[in-house]
Parts: C-alpha cells; structure tokens; sequence
C-alpha cells in the first residue's frame, strides 16, 4: 500500500514537470537578454528582473495596444452571445417543443465546421460588405463562433437547477421572463460568470480569422501581433516570449479562477449522455 | 402541472436570436462554400463578384495534382496520430488526478495548464524549443549523443510530422483529461472494492472496469477530437506553414494556402469541402461502427 502511494506521487510529479517544462523555459526565455539566449549551451536561469523586465516592454511595445483590441473584440462578443446563450438555453432546458431535437443538432453541428474552412465563405462575405479589417468583422465572429458554446454550457447549467422553483413561481401569478430574470438567473450567476469566461477565452485566443480579416498593425489582437514577431530571417525570442507573458498572464489567472466552474459546464454535455 | 394544449411560441422566441447567429454564420457559410468550390473565383477580384462557374474542375484539379495522396496521407497521419496520442494520455493523467492523493488542486491547476494559454503561445513555445540553433530540446538530445549537432526537428519531414503530434498533445490532452476524469467519477467504487476482493490486478481492472465504464464518454470523446484535429490550423501553420516540401501541409492548411496565399478561393474552397466530407465520413463510419451499438445496448 505504501508503495502505491510513493508511486502515485513520484508518477503525477514527474508528468508535471514534463508538462510544467515549456512554461518554464517561456519564462526563462522571456527574463534573458540576447547575449544569454543566444549560447550554447543553453542557460536555465532567468537573468532579468521580472516586473521592471514586464512594465518596460509593456510601456515600449505595442502589446498594450493588442490587448485592448482583443479585450474590446472578445469583451463585447463575450456580452452578445451571453445573452444569446441565456435565451437559448432556457429555451432547450425548460421547454418542449416540435423541433427542439433540430435545434440542439444544428448547435452540436456548428463543431464540425472548423474555422479554417469557414474563413473562406466568410472572406467572401464580408469582402462584398467592406468588412474585413475592421474589429466589427472579428466582433461578429467571436459572437458566431461562441454562441452555440454558451447555449450548450449553459444548458447545463439551467438543467441543474430544480423545476420546482419555477412551477412555485409561476402558481405566484409570476410571467416567464420575470420569473427568468427574478427566480433563475441569480441562482445560476457561478454558470453564467463560467459561460462567459470560456466565451472570452475562447475569442481572446482565436487566430485563423483575425489573421485572415485584419491587415493594419493598429487593429492586430494579441494572438496575430504576438505570432508577427517571427521574422522570416531574424525572430527576436526574447521579445516574444516576453509578449507572450503578457498576454497570457491575465486570461491563465481567469481560467484558474473559474476552473471548477468551467470544467462542470464542459463535462455536463458530453458525460450525462 | 396541466400540460397547455395551445400552441407555445415562447420557446421560440427564447432561441431564435442564438439560432440566427448560427445559421447565418455557420449554415449559410457551407452552402456558401458549395457554391465557391464550383466556381475561379480569386481573392483579388472578388469583390466584383467578378469570376465563373467552372463545374467540378477545382476538385478535379486537387484529386488529379500530384499532391493530393500527399495531404491526404498527412491528414490521416496527424487526425490519428494525435487522437490516439491525445486519448492515451489524457486517459493516463486523469487516471492520475483521480487517485487520492493530497495537493490535488496544485497537480490538476499544472496538468490542465495548456488548455488554459493562448493557442498561438503554445505553439510559439515549442517553436523556439526546437528551434534549429538554440532549441532547448535540441540540446537535450544532442547532450547524451542522440542526435547529431546539425540536426533539426522541423527540417526533416518525419520530425517534422512527430514534432506537430507532440505540440499537437500538449496542446489538447488536459480536456480529454478532464472530461475523462468526469467519466472516471461516474463509475461506482464498489465495482473496485468487488474486483479486489476477487484478486483482480490493477490492469485487470482497468481493462474490465474502467475502459467498459468509460465507453460513452470515451466515444463522444474520440469524435470530438477527430473532427478537431481535421480542422485544426494553428498548430501546423505556425510550426511549418506545412513545410517542409508540403510534407506536414494537410488538408486545413492547403485549402487555407490556396485560398489566401495563392489568391484561388475557389479552389481553396473545393479542398476545403473535401476535408468537411472527410470528417462527416469519419463521423458516419465511426458512429456506425461505435456509438449505434451502444445506443441499442441502452
């Protein structure tokens, strides 16, 4: 018995560290100057000191800028397909109805239709509309790409609260929407703070449109401005690395924050069958 | 509660916004796609809506080049490779976290990291790890004499291909874990209690408990990270941009390079329609030969 245990944790600590390892050479990488990094062998010290290394390039560079286009795109996305998801997932969870077996396959179908495929039609669309570079056209994106998530995560969400409470609800001479917004909604505020995380991470990350869509460097986002570092002669790693931290930094704090949340709104879809 | 007999267009309403977004960004798009794939239309002359119907010839131009045994072989390589990479391991740590073992929070907090950091940074990591000069991982098997000074991860088309896998696993296993870790609590510990007593090994109960107790989970699971990782795009395109020779170029990221790059959005599309029918064969296939049995033993 005793050796199982040494063996669990000798086994889960080594997977951490290989797992840990690259986020700790980015760390590294990010606190070296050239002259370091550029050695061999390599050194696996940071050199730097974080906080005035971070506030400079920060102060310096452009990343400030990315951020608050990525911060705006996914900030007002976030805001629309939230309320999208809320309706819509009232609609599957408390109702039925003829064609709601449709609607949630047309929702789970949205998967198959990876965006690298999907940026070809809607470069096309939005080519004819005058859309494209403009943040409005990743706006319009991020709402697509994370609505039908929101729905499903929220589904599950509403699926755990008790109909009861509404049914008392509803015999007080409540209507459905004050019952939604009065009764429901305040009791499922963890699972719509958790919807809304993931909406944000998810268009906070996103690269194939806002590569194909945006051409001037002052509406890039983070995840075209960070990738735009590497030169086809020349890449400057340190700075990459740098801006990686940046921009990683507050959504990885998000995730943890909300991770108990997140992982009950991803994993009530697929494993209650 | 009495049931209405009238017509309720409540529900309706509640889902129509969300079911707009999607079928105007998601639906009309396919049809589009369609249509595109049958016609030259080119990036610099679309905007005029200026270009012809062609018929069939952009797919037959894919099928008859000389490079589409080549992107499919790719595609099939990294769809598999990563899938059966991506589920052995997340099986493996959420195998972990279930273990009762303290300082779990700190373990599960490190183990499902990478799904919580940007897509782009992710690969941008690796890139510089295997960088051809001053790559860490390089160091790390040129040290013990693994491999030569000059050798270089993304030059050979092999390494290349098993380079993306790996980056590919980090990448995705900490929500295979994770919804597998959700299957692992669904099974009833008593059915562990019972196989101990009858002096059934750990293997054993992992290949008659836990993978049969897994097997609804582990079926939308693979599915999903199928149809994934055939329209997976940033991993590839920012490792290799499908090089070297278009020997790691799969279907995403020709259809996406023919689109964009060469300016053919007609084409593009036709390589792109032929990776969607690729994916919904897999889906059907898989289905048939997988979920279909289980919902009958239901």
């Amino acid at each position: 018995m005793k050796k199982n245990k040494i063996v669990s944790y000798l086994l889960t600590i080594i997977s951490c560290a290989v797992v840990f390892f690259p986020f700790y050479w980015l760390i590294v990488t990010s606190l070296q100057p050239l002259e370091v990094l550029y050695q061999w062998p390599p050194d696996f010290l940071p050199v730097n000191n974080p906080i005035t290394t971070y506030l400079d390039f920060l102060r310096n560079s452009e990343v400030a800028g990315w951020i608050l286009n990525s911060v705006l795109v996914s900030g007002v996305a976030t805001l629309v397909s939230t309320i999208l998801g809320v309706f819509g997932a009232y609609s599957i969870s408390r109702f039925k109805y003829r064609g709601k077996v449709a609607f949630i396959f047309l929702i789970l179908l949205t998967q198959m239709m990876p965006g690298a495929f999907l940026v070809i039609p809607i470069y096309f669309v939005f080519a004819q509309m005058g859309l494209v570079n403009t943040l409005f056209s990743l706006m319009l994106i991020y709402v697509a790409l994370t609505t039908p998530i929101s729905v499903w995560f929220l589904k599950g969400f509403f699926d755990s609260i008790p109909k009861e409470i509404e049914e008392a609800a509803i015999i007080d001479g409540s209507s459905r929407l004050g019952l939604l917004f009065r009764v429901i909604l305040p009791l499922m505020s963890p699972g719509i703070v958790a919807t809304a995380t993931w909406c944000f991470i998810i268009s906070y990350n996103e690269y194939v449109f806002a590569y194909t869509l945006i051409n001037s460097n002052k509406l890039w986002v983070v995840s075209i401005g960070i990738a735009s570092f590497i030169g086809e002669y020349y890449t400057d790693w340190s700075q990459i690395m740098t801006a990686s931290i940046i921009v990683t930094v507050p959504i990885v704090i998000l995730f943890m924050v909300f991770q108990r949340y997140l992982v009950s709104g991803l994993t009530a879809g697929s494993v209650k069958g | 509660m009495k049931k209405r007999l009238l017509f309720n267009k409540e529900p309706y309403l509640f889902i129509a916004p969300a079911l707009l977004v999607i079928f105007i960004f998601m639906l009309v798009p396919i049809f589009l796609t369609v249509f595109l794939s049958v016609t030259d239309a080119n990036i610099l002359t679309v905007r005029n809506l200026d270009f012809d119907f062609i018929g069939f010839s952009n797919y037959l131009q894919f099928l008859r080049s000389g490079i589409f045994e080549n992107v499919v072989t790719s595609t099939i390589i990294f769809v598999f490779g990563s899938v059966i990479l991506t589920y052995v391991f997340g099986m493996y740590v959420a195998i972990l976290l279930n273990q009762a073992i303290r300082l779990k929070p700190i373990f599960r907090g490190i183990l499902i990291l990478p799904w919580a950091v940007p897509q782009v940074v992710l690969v941008l990591i690796w890139k510089w790890m295997v960088n051809p000069q001053y790559g860490v991982l390089k160091y790390f098997l040129v040290g013990p004499g693994l491999v030569s000074e000059d050798f270089t991860f993304l030059g050979n088309p092999n390494f290349a291909m098993i380079t993306i896998l790996i980056v590919s696993l980090w990448r995705s296993y900490p929500l295979a874990s994770v919804i597998l870790l959700a299957g692992l609590k669904t099974i009833p510990e008593e059915l562990y209690e019972a196989a101990s007593i009858d002096g059934a090994n750990p293997f054993q109960k992992f290949i008659f408990i836990t993978l049969p107790g897994l097997r609804y989970v582990s079926s939308v699971l693979v599915l999903l990270l199928t149809i994934w990782s055939v329209g997976n795009f940033v991993i590839i395109w920012l490792m290799t941009g499908g090089g070297p020779a278009d020997r790691t170029a799969v279907l995403a990221i020709y259809s996406y390079i023919n689109a964009f790059k060469f300016t053919k959005l007609g084409y593009g599309a036709a390589i792109g329609m032929i990776a969607l029918l690729f994916s919904l064969a897999i889906s059907i296939i898989y289905y048939r030969l997988f979920m279909q049995r289980q919902e009958q033993e239901k």
